[in-house]
C-alpha cells in the first residue's frame, strides 16, 4: 500500500542535494553477543521502547546481523520504494548487474500505529562473474548503491551488507518493530535508534539505522562539520543523498576502514581527533602519528554533539563526540557488551550487570565477535 | 614639444614660487584640489607638528603672519596632521565645491582626466581596488547553533586553530608509518598569513614587525617580489619567500632558509603587468636585499619569462623543489581571473604544493589605476569555484588553497575558510593595523605614516617595535574572533569549517551567484 | 635615580616633546592657554636662529620656552634634556648654590638665587641648559634671564615629554651612570659635595 503523501513529502525534504541536511536528537542502544550468540528483536524492542520520551514519533529503526544465515554469503538489499513506478525500473537494473538469488517482499504486520508506509522489498545478490573482473565486490556494490540512490527518484537502498539487515520508518521504535514483525529475526548484534528529528517531517528514508555494505551507524546528535564531512566524501565517490548527518558516518567508516585500512583506533582518531594540546604533549612517536592523522584527515573530523554506535558484522563501536556533548553508556554482562544512550534501556533487558561506565569523550569503546568483552581506548 | 614642456615646467615652478595657486600652464588644473584642510586658527598653538609631519609638501608655516597654512592640492588626505595636532584643530574634508552632480562622470574620473591630461602619464596609485562592485563577503551571512547542538564556548573548551598548508598524501598509511614525512607543510597556528609585501614597497621596520608578529603568533609573513634582508634570516623559519618575475634577491641561501617558497605569477591588484621600484627608491639596504646596484630600477617583468606554459611552471616548481630538497612546500600564487579553476587546477597537478589566489581587492604598493580598478575578479567567487574543481578532481588534498585580496575582518577570514580556503593572506588589513590610512600614495614612496617608504627622515615613525605589537594584536583579536564564531557554530576545530558551505546561506544574491558561491539563500 | 634618555633612531621630529613641556609646565595645564597666555619666551625661532627674547615678544610670536629640546640634521633626530648627572657638572659650577640636587637625586634650581652667569650652561655636557629671560634677579642686568633646565615634571609619575612621544623614542628609566663620562673630566670633589 503506497501513500501518496509520502512522494509528496519526500520531494518537500528532498532540497538541492547538496544543501539539505537534517538535524536529529535520539535515544540509541545496541548490543552485541561475543560468542555469536543470537536473541530475537524482543529484547531490543524492550530497551528502546524503555527510551521512548528520547523520540517524537517521527522515526525509529533497527539493524541487526546474523538474521539471514540462509543467505549469510549474499549481499542483502533492503530497497525502500515510496512509490511504485520505480520497482520494475530498479529490478532491471539490478537484473543487468547483478546475480539475483532470492527476492521477496519484507514481510510486514499492519498495525494502526503506523498508518502509512513505503513498500519494501529485499534482494539477495552477488556481483556477476563479468564484473567480478574488474572491481572488487565491496567496491562494485557501493557503486551500485550509490547509482540507485541517486539515480532513481523513488528507491533507496537502506542497507546492503551480507547477514544483516536494517528496518527503520517513520513511528516510535517499539511500534516500528512490530511492524516488521522482528521479533521473528535472530541476530547476535542488535542496534536501535528513537528519532527526535527537529527540522524536517519525518520521512522513511531519513531513519536510522544507516547502512552501507556491512555498517550500520545510529547516531544521537549533529554533525556541525558535516558540510566539511559531506564535500570530503564526495571527493572519493561517496554521495550523500539521505540528507542526514548520520549518512556521513557510515561512508566514512567505509572509506577509513575499508579502503585505507586503518585500524579501529585509528579510525576512531579520525572521526574524534585528539586535541592539539594533548598531541603536543605526546611521546615523539605518538605525537607524528596522530599528528599526520589530523593532518590527512581534517576533513573526515567529527564535530559536533554526537555519541553513535557503529555495527558490523564483526563487531560494536561506540564513540562520543571530543567534548561529550551526547550521553553514552557502557556495560558488559557475561558475553554480552550493551551501548546505550541511558542505562535504564540497558537495566530493562538485563537487570544484572557486571559492569557499567561512561566512557571517556572521544575514546573509543570496541567490542568484538568471538573476543571477550574487553575495554579498548586510544591507548 | 620637449623644450616647449620644460619650459611649462619652469613657469610652473616660478608660478608655484610665487606661491599663485591659480590655473596656469603645465599643471593646468592642479588649482582643484580634492582636499581641504580646515584648521581653526583660534586652536592652533603653531607648535608645528604638522608641518614637520607632512610628507606632501602640504603643510607650511608663515612666520610673517605667525600661521599655518596648507597647499591644499597637494593634500592627500592621509590625516598624519590630523592624528599629531596636539589641540585637535584639524579637519580634512572633501573640497566642497565638488563638481556639478553627475551620476555618470564622477570626480574620480574627471580628475583623473585632467591629470592625464597635464602629463600625458598613466595614472598610478596604491592599495587596492576601491570601486563599488559588490563584495560576496557583505552578502553571506553564517550558521549558529540553536538548542539541537550546543554552541562550544572558547573561553572554557578548547578551540583549535593549527592549520597544516600544503601538499597531503590521499590517505595514511595503515602500518602505523609516517606517511607524510615527504609532504612538508607549513603549520600556522592561526590561518592568517602576513600576504607578500616587498621590502621596498614597505619599510624596513614593518618587514621587521610582520616577522615579528608572525613569529609571536605562530604563521608566516611573505617577502614579497624583494627578497629578504639579511638581518631578517632569523625569522626565515616564518618566512614564505618569494620568487617573482624579476628573481630578486633570488638565491640558494635564501630558498633553503625560508619556511615556504612562492612563485608569483600575478597580483590580484595588476593581474598580467609587472613592476616597477624606480631607482633612486633603491637605497644601499634596498640593494643589498635584491641584490641589484644601487640607485638601478628595479623592473619586474609582466610574466616570468621563464614561464611561457604551465609545463615550464612544472620545470621552475622543481628546479625550487630541488634546490630546497624538497624540504619546503612549493605555493604558486596567481590572480583570480575568469579561468581561475582551470588554471589553479594546472598548478596543482604541475607540483605545486600551494596555490594562492589573489583577488581583484587585492592591494598594491604601485599599480595603474585602470588596471587595479577593472581587471581580476572577486576573490569569493575565485575561491568557491577553485575549491569546488579541486575535489571535483579528486585533488583537493594535494594542494592547499591560500585566499588573498579583500579579507577585511576575521568574518571574512572565517567565510573564506568556510568556502573553501585553508589559510587567508592579509595585506591591507596589517598596514592598517599599524596606522595606514588607506591615502593610496603607497607608490609615492613618502607615506607620513613611515610604512610603505624607505626615507631615512620618514623611518622612525613606524618603529618595529609598534608594528610588532600592533599586528601581534590584530592576529590575537581576530583569532579569539574566529574560536567565537566557530563555537557558536558548535565546532572546535578550524578543520570542520574548512569547505563547510552549509554554514554559509546568502542574502540579496540571485540564484546564479548563490551557486557560483555553492552555498544557499538564507532562509532555506 | 631615573632619568629621561632619548633612543637613538626612533625620533621622527615632531616635536612633541616640547609642547607637552610647555604644558606640563604651565598653570592652566591645556594647550591654548599654556601657548597663548602663560607660556614663557623661547629664544630660537622655528629655523633655529637665535631670536632676541625682546624682538620675539614683539613680534608676538608665541614661541613657548621647553626644557627639551629635539636637534635635528637632516635625517636623524634626539631629545634632549637634563640628565640630573650624579657628578653634576652644573652643580660644581654654579657659584652661588643656585642649583642643588634634592634627596631624590634631581638637579634643581633655586631661582631667587640664579644671576645668569651661565657657567652651568658653559659646564653642561649635554647642552640642556637653556636661558629663562621673563626673570631677572640682577635688576641692572637686562635679559640675561635665570636657569632653565628639565625638573623631570615636579609631581607627576612620568615627565609629559616622555608619555606623550608617539614612538616611544624617549625612556623613563633608571641605568648605570656610564663610566666613559664619569673618566672624561675628573674633579676631586670637595667632601661635603660627595
Amino acid at each position: 500500500m503506497i501513500n501518496m503523501m509520502n512522494t509528496e513529502r519526500k520531494q518537500y525534504v528532498r532540497r538541492d542535494p547538496r544543501y539539505g541536511k537534517d538535524i536529529s536528537s535520539c535515544g540509541i542502544v545496541g548490543f552485541i553477543n561475543h560468542d555469536g550468540k543470537l536473541t530475537d528483536g524482543s529484547y531490543i524492542r524492550r530497551a528502546i521502547a524503555n527510551m521512548h520520551d528520547r523520540g517524537n514519533g517521527l522515526g525509529g529503526g533497527f539493524a541487526a546481523y546474523g538474521i539471514y544465515p540462509e543467505y549469510a554469503e549474499l549481499y542483502a538489499l533492503h530497497i525502500m520504494y515510496d512509490s511504485k513506478d520505480d520497482v520494475q525500473d530498479v529490478e532491471k537494473y539490478l537484473k543487468e548487474h547483478l546475480k539475483i538469488y532470492h527476492s521477496e517482499d519484507i514481510p510486514i504486520f499492519e498495525t494502526p500505529k503506523v498508518p502509512d508506509y513505503p513498500y519494501f522489498r529485499r534482494y539477495f545478490v552477488e556481483p556477476t562473474e563479468k564484473h567480478r573482473k574488474f572491481q572488487a565486490d565491496d567496491d562494485y556494490m557501493v557503486s551500485i548503491v550509490m547509482h540507485i540512490n541517486v539515480h532513481f527518484e523513488h528507491a533507496y537502498i537502506i542497507s546492503s551488507g551480507k547477514n544483516m539487515g536494517v528496518f527503520k520508518g517513520v513511528g516510535f521504535p517499539e511500534d516500528l518493530a512490530e511492524f516488521f514483525r522482528l521479533d521473528e529475526y535472530e541476530g547476535y548484534i542488535w542496534t536501535a535508534h528513537n528519532r527526535f528529528p527537529t527540522n524536517t517531517p519525518g520521512w522513511w528514508g531519513g531513519a536510522h539505522p544507516f547502512a552501507l555494505l556491512d555498517w550500520s551507524i545510529v547516531h544521537n546528535g549533529e554533525i556541525s562539520s558535516y558540510g566539511t564531512n559531506r564535500r570530503y566524501l564526495e571527493m572519493f565517490g561517496y554521495n550523500c543523498t539521505l540528507q542526514t548527518d548520520t549518512e556521513v558516518v557510515a561512508y566514512l567508516m567505509d572509506l577509513l576502514v575499508r579502503k585505507h585500512n586503518l585500524d579501529f583506533q585509528a579510525a576512531s582518531a579520525v572521526l574524534a581527533p585528539p586535541f592539539w594540546k594533548d598531541i603536543d604533549s605526546m611521546s615523539e612517536e605518538r605525537k607524528n602519528y596522530y599528528t599526520q592523522l589530523r593532518m590527512i584527515y581534517g576533513g573526515a573530523a567529527l564535530n559536533g554533539p554526537f555519541a553513535f554506535l557503529m555495527a558490523y558484522s564483526q563487531g560494536l563501536i561506540g564513540l562520543n563526540d571530543r567534548i561529550k556533548l551526547r550521553p553514552l553508556v557502557v556495560a558488559v554482562n557475561g558475553q554480552t557488551t550493551y551501548m546505550s544512550s541511558e542505562e535504564a534501556a540497558i537495566r530493562e533487558i538485563s537487570p544484572e550487570l557486571e559492569q557499567i561506565w561512561a566512557p571517556r569523550a572521544g575514546w573509543p569503546v570496541i567490542a568484538k565477535l568471538n573476543e571477550s568483552p574487553v575495554i579498548m581506548s586510544v591507548e | 614639444m620637449e623644450s616647449n614642456s620644460v619650459a611649462q615646467q619652469e613657469h610652473t615652478e616660478i608660478v608655484d614660487q610665487l606661491g599663485i595657486r591659480s590655473l596656469r600652464p603645465g599643471r593646468y588644473f592642479g588649482s582643484l584640489p580634492q582636499y581641504y584642510v580646515d584648521r581653526d586658527h583660534d586652536k592652533c598653538i603653531r607648535c608645528l607638528v604638522c608641518v614637520r609631519q607632512c610628507s606632501w609638501d602640504a603643510t607650511f608655516y608663515d612666520a610673517n603672519r605667525n600661521i599655518v597654512y596648507n597647499k591644499y592640492e597637494n593634500c592627500v588626505n592621509c590625516k598624519r596632521c590630523v592624528a599629531m595636532c596636539p589641540t585637535q584643530c584639524i579637519r580634512i574634508r572633501e573640497w566642497t565645491d565638488g563638481f556639478r552632480d553627475n551620476d555618470n562622470w564622477s570626480d574620480k574620473n574627471i580628475r583623473g582626466i585632467y591629470k592625464q591630461a597635464d602629463t600625458g602619464g598613466v595614472l598610478l596609485t596604491g592599495c587596492g581596488n576601491d570601486k563599488e562592485y559588490s563584495t560576496y563577503f557583505d552578502k553571506i551571512v553564517l550558521d549558529a547553533s540553536q538548542v539541537t547542538n550546543p554552541s562550544i564556548d572558547p573561553l572554557r573548551e578548547p578551540m583549535e586553530l593549527r592549520s597544516f598548508i600544503g601538499r597531503k598524501p590521499e590517505k595514511a598509511d595503515s602500518s602505523r608509518e609516517l606517511s607524510t614525512k615527504d609532504y612538508p607543510n607549513i603549520v600556522a597556528e592561526v590561518p592568517i598569513i602576513f600576504a607578500p609585501m616587498s621590502f621596498g614597497s614597505i619599510s624596513y621596520n614593518f618587514q621587521e614587525g610582520l616577522a615579528r608578529a608572525a613569529t609571536n603568533m605562530g604563521t608566516y609573513f611573505n617577502t614579497g617580489e624583494g627578497g629578504l634582508h639579511p638581518n631578517f634570516y632569523k625569522y626565515g623559519k616564518r618566512a614564505i619567500v618569494q620568487v617573482a618575475s624579476g628573481r630578486f634577491g633570488v638565491s640558494a641561501t635564501y630558498l633553503k632558509q625560508a619556511a615556504a617558497v612562492e612563485i608569483k605569477i600575478g597580483q590580484g591588484a595588476k593581474p598580467g603587468i609587472g613592476g616597477h621600484l624606480p631607482g633612486e627608491k633603491v637605497t644601499a639596504e634596498i640593494s643589498r636585499t635584491r641584490m641589484i646596484p644601487e640607485g638601478s630600477d628595479a623592473i619586474s617583468p609582466a610574466p616570468q619569462h621563464d614561464i611561457y606554459s604551465i609545463e615550464d611552471l612544472r620545470l621552475l616548481i622543481y628546479a625550487i623543489k630541488e634546490a630546497v630538497e624538497y624540504s619546503v612546500p612549493v605555493s604558486v600564487k596567481i590572480a583570480a581571473v575568469h579561468n581561475v579553476a582551470a588554471i589553479a587546477s594546472g598548478i596543482i597537478r604541475a607540483g605545486a604544493d600551494i596555490v594562492v589566489i589573489d583577488g581583484f581587492r587585492g592591494g598594491t604598493g604601485a599599480a595603474p589605476t585602470i588596471i587595479r580598478d577593472n581587471v581580476g575578479i572577486p576573490i569569493e567567487v575565485a575561491l568557491a569555484q577553485v575549491d569546488q574543481r579541486l575535489r571535483d578532481e579528486g585533488i583537493r588534498h594535494c594542494g592547499s588553497i591560500i585566499a588573498a585580496g579583500g579579507i577585511r575582518s576575521s568574518a571574512d577570514v572565517v567565510k573564506a575558510i568556510a568556502l573553501g580556503a585553508d589559510a587567508v593572506y592579509i595585506g591591507t588589513a596589517a598596514l592598517l593595523a599599524v596606522g595606514c590610512t588607506l591615502c593610496q600614495q603607497c607608490h609615492r614612496g613618502r607615506c607620513a605614516w613611515g610604512i610603505t617608504t624607505n626615507r631615512p627622515e620618514l623611518l622612525p615613525r613606524l618603529p618595529a617595535d609598534f608594528a610588532e605589537e600592533r599586528l601581534t594584536n590584530l592576529l590575537r583579536g581576530w583569532s579569539h574572533e574566529i574560536q567565537e564564531m566557530l563555537g557558536l557554530m558548535g565546532l572546535n576545530s578550524i578543520e570542520s569549517l574548512r569547505g563547510n558551505r552549509l554554514k554559509l546561506r546568502g542574502v540579496g544574491l540571485t540564484k546564479y551567484e548563490l551557486d557560483t558561491l555553492g552555498i544557499e539563500q538564507a532562509g532555506r | 635615580m631615573k632619568v629621561v634618555y632619548p633612543v637613538l633612531g626612533r625620533c621622527i621630529n615632531c616635536h612633541l616633546c616640547e609642547v607637552a613641556c610647555v604644558i606640563s609646565h604651565s598653570e592652566s595645564r591645556e594647550p591654548i592657554s599654556a601657548y597663548f597666555f602663560e607660556g614663557l619666551r623661547f629664544n630660537w625661532d622655528q629655523s633655529q636662529n637665535y631670536v632676541d627674547p625682546a624682538q620675539a615678544k614683539q613680534a608676538g610670536a608665541p614661541i613657548p620656552l621647553s626644557r627639551c629640546k629635539v636637534w635635528e640634521d637632516n635625517v636623524s633626530f634626539t631629545s634632549t634634556m637634563c640628565r640630573h648627572c650624579e657628578v653634576a657638572d652644573c652643580v660644581l659650577a654654579c657659584k652661588n648654590g643656585a642649583l642643588y640636587r634634592d634627596e631624590s637625586g634631581r638637579v634643581l634650581l633655586n631661582e631667587d638665587k640664579c644671576v645668569g652667569c651661565w657657567m652651568c650652561i658653559m659646564a653642561c655636557r649635554f647642552g640642556a641648559i637653556t636661558r629663562n629671560v621673563e626673570k631677572q634677579n640682577v635688576p641692572g642686568v637686562k635679559s640675561n634671564g635665570i636657569n632653565h633646565h628639565c625638573d623631570l615634571c615636579g609631581d607627576m609619575k612620568i615627565p609629559a615629554c616622555v608619555a606623550v612621544c608617539p614612538t616611544r623614542a624617549l625612556v623613563y628609566e633608571e641605568r648605570d651612570y656610564p663610566q666613559e663620562m664619569e673618566s672624561e673630566i675628573t674633579i676631586e670633589l670637595p667632601a661635603e659635595i660627595a
